[in-house]
């Protein structure tokens, strides 16, 4: 499946990287680099030689992710996941406020597959939603229905939440980020760098060093194949409405989506958004042989 | 398997299944992702799609068509009598 980098300049996308420090590193095959980034082994070798780290032959995964997105080859996983979210971003004629409504399907897996002892499942609570629990095999459970995405359209009023937003967005680039690291608000603010979990938890700490409350939002983006889970803030403005700030839509748009969904994400929540109700849980919880367990699930969407 | 889909869309297949031999057939209920179609295969393969047919990724991509190539070409078919706004296309059959 590997073809040419196209036009990747490997000492360019290095430059842009800011590689994932030690203790923090998530190490996987050459191979599996070489599908994410898509490109010839000889390519590796040269990042390699620019500074990619390297440990008995195997690459960081956020690190590749974070040289595919920056590549500039167009042909790498995370470009091509950029582009298939930036074209389904301007479907239904760019309109991301009106609500909108699809029907979904949450599935999750025990890892002890058909060994699991079918104790208690609990799916995400989605705002909005109407699901019926279902078992497709064995250790599996699965909830579909229709959820409605309701777009968020707002102004932000308080000149202290806009000024913490506009320092974290022009200082901050976006960022793969593996969840451990991505908790550390000390670790993002010396990175410069961050994804949604990151990026949600530095401005939250920024805006409370001004004596701003603000709250993490969890919920899923339907902008792929598949949901991918997201976080963001939500404040209470000084007209006393809730109000909702999405710093790592804002980067990531400003670089590699549609700049519009920069000034959008102050204030604004996509209807490709599906929200789970506030302190809900973002993950399928499952109890099986005595022990909880916290699973991802997939989560397929179809416009209705 | 002709009869099912035209001999471009056997291409495209091979291009995303890292497991199926260049001796096997394509059968129209092959499970895709036995024969290594994973996330990434999805997503590439979509563009394939588009490259080829000129479809759209927002009208092919609801998942389960990539589950055999029978639903996918059934998938590519369907989207080729409609238009991006969901109209199906007059005089077609």
């Amino acid at each position: 499946m590997s073809a040419p980098s196209g036009g990747a300049d490997w000492a360019v996308a290095m430059s842009q990287v800011v590689c994932t420090p030690a203790g923090y590193e998530d190490w996987v095959p050459a191979g599996e680099a070489l599908r994410i980034l898509r490109c010839a082994e000889s390519s590796l070798i040269d990042l390699v030689d620019t500074g990619l780290p390297t440990r008995d032959g195997r690459f960081d995964w956020c690190d590749a992710w974070n040289v595919g997105l920056y590549s500039g080859s167009g042909r790498s996983m995370p470009e091509l996941e950029m582009k298939l979210f930036r074209r389904l971003l301007s479907a239904f004629n760019g309109d991301w406020h009106t609500p909108m409504r699809y029907l979904i399907t949450v599935e999750a897996a025990c890892p002890s597959g058909p060994d699991c002892d079918c104790g208690t499942w609990v799916c995400p609570d989605f705002v909005d939603a109407s699901l019926t629990e279902s078992t497709p095999g064995p250790g599996r459970r699965s909830w579909s229905g229709v959820v409605e995405a309701s777009g968020v359209r707002v102004a932000i009023r308080s000149r202290v939440v806009t000024d913490a937003w506009n320092s974290v967005v022009r200082s901050y680039r976006y960022h793969f980020t593996r969840l451990e690291l991505a908790k550390s608000v000390d670790q993002t603010r010396r990175r410069r760098v961050g994804d949604c979990v990151a990026l949600t938890k530095l401005l939250q700490a920024e805006l409370a060093k001004c004596g701003v409350e603000a709250w993490e939002r969890h919920g899923y983006l339907l902008g792929w194949t598949t949901g991918h889970a997201h976080s963001w803030l939500e404040i209470r403005d000084i007209d006393g409405v809730v109000k909702p700030l999405d710093a790592s839509l804002a980067l990531l748009a400003g670089s590699f989506l549609n700049p519009g969904l920069v000034g959008f994400s102050l204030g604004c929540l996509m209807n490709r958004l599906i929200q789970i109700r506030e302190r809900g849980k973002v993950q399928v919880i499952h109890h099986c042989h005595g022990d909880r367990l916290d699973l991802w699930p997939s989560i397929v969407a179809r416009h209705l | 398997m002709t009869e099912y889909w035209d001999g471009q869309f056997t291409l495209l297949l091979r291009q995303v299944l890292p497991y199926l031999t260049a001796d096997m057939d394509i059968a129209p209920d092959l499970d895709l992702s036995s024969y290594g179609l994973d996330s990434f295969g999805i997503v590439e393969l979509i563009f394939l799609i588009e490259e080829e047919y000129g479809i759209s990724p927002e009208q092919i991509i609801d998942l389960p068509v990539f589950t055999t190539p029978k639903l996918l070409w059934e998938a590519i078919e369907d989207a080729r009598r409609t238009d991006r706004n969901g109209h199906r296309q007059v005089g077609s059959t």
